[in-house]
């Protein structure tokens, strides 16, 4: 099984993620995270490193009828990271296996409505 | 994974799911299927053939925009309160506030919504009934009632496409716990609507986990 995310802490530990189905975000350690390398879907790895902080979630649909009622579809997995007084928006496309990168306001409804407990500190 | 339940009422939509779990049926999305009717009977004892739902028919009035009377349950387990096929989902369309219900059992990263498509693609909305390719103008209406009422007469929010979507947590943002969210919806036909057409779509809920 290839991890998710793989993240090198501060103090040089590390800690391995799980899958898209479980990527075991939640359980990080409240350590300060120096970088993460992360699996896309084209089996290259996005490396981030140097903020402040840094958010992920998987985005699933389910359709209530249809052929593929009740089946759950990871359409997109987001990596955010607070850096500079921005916010940078990794949209990886887990289907068409696509990148978006889009700056997104910290007064934003879209920042405002996150849930809190899916931040991770950075190192710095 | 944070999972869902979709749920619709069957008995009293003034009494939410928290209050008595036994008012709702949740629907087995794989078999179940919602139908929205003008006089398709609650209660049948067989799925209803294309024939009695073509008789059941709403009609498109001349004059006045038409909400699509009924709207039903298909259970194709009908093993809900006696071997019935069809359920009547109670206080569709009207000021009630516990009529369909979206039961999450963990937390998201972001509020949980509902959209509609064509299909499971995801990627149009040229039917009729989502507006033919324009998402305000779809006929699918969906208000979020799980902080409140809808208000007598309430208009609802076109819902089709990435650009017309239902927030479910009235705005409020992710879930910080399980939490039971509501919706009431309905079906507004234009009036003089010049496509007469029997068609499908999907509603799609989405949402997030850590």
């Amino acid at each position: 099984m290839n991890n998710l995310f793989t993240i090198i802490f501060k103090d040089n530990s590390n800690y391995f993620g799980g899958t898209l189905e479980i990527p075991k975000w939640k359980e990080i350690p409240d350590k300060n995270i120096r970088s993460i390398f992360y699996s896309l879907p084209t089996n290259d790895v996005l490396c981030l490193a140097g903020f402040k902080n840094i958010y992920h979630y998987v985005e699933v649909t389910m359709d209530l009828n249809g052929k593929k009622g009740g089946k759950t579809k990871i359409e997109y997995t987001y990596l955010i990271i607070e850096r500079d007084n921005q916010f940078i928006q990794y949209k990886i496309n887990q289907i068409d296996f696509g990148i978006e990168i889009n700056i997104l306001n910290k007064d934003s409804n879209y920042i405002k409505g996150l849930n809190p407990i899916g931040w991770k500190k950075g190192d710095r | 994974m944070t999972s869902m339940e979709f749920l619709i009422n069957y008995v009293d939509a003034d009494v939410s799911k928290a209050v008595t779990p036994a008012n709702y049926i949740t629907m087995d999305l794989v078999n179940d299927y919602l139908i929205w009717s003008k006089t398709l009977a609650d209660l049948l004892t067989h799925e209803p053939t294309q024939s009695e739902l073509n008789a059941a028919a709403e009609i498109i009035d001349a004059l006045s925009d038409t909400t699509i009377t009924k709207c039903l349950l298909m259970d194709y387990s009908h093993d809900v309160g006696g071997a019935y096929y069809t359920h009547l989902v109670k206080g569709m369309g009207e000021n009630k506030r516990y009529v369909f219900a979206f039961s999450f059992d963990g937390v998201t990263a972001t509020e949980p919504q509902l959209e509609a498509w064509d299909n499971d693609d995801h990627d149009s909305t040229d039917n009729n009934v989502l507006g033919d390719g324009t998402p305000a103008n779809s006929f699918v209406k969906g208000v979020c009632t799980t902080d409140s009422l809808p208000g007598e007469s309430w208009v609802g929010s076109a819902i089709a496409g990435t650009s017309n979507i239902l927030l479910l947590n009235a705005g409020n943002g992710a879930l910080s716990v399980a939490k039971d969210l509501y919706a009431n919806l309905k079906i507004v036909i234009p009036a003089a609507f010049a496509n007469p057409s029997v068609e499908t779509f999907v509603l799609t809920i989405r949402y997030t986990y850590f």
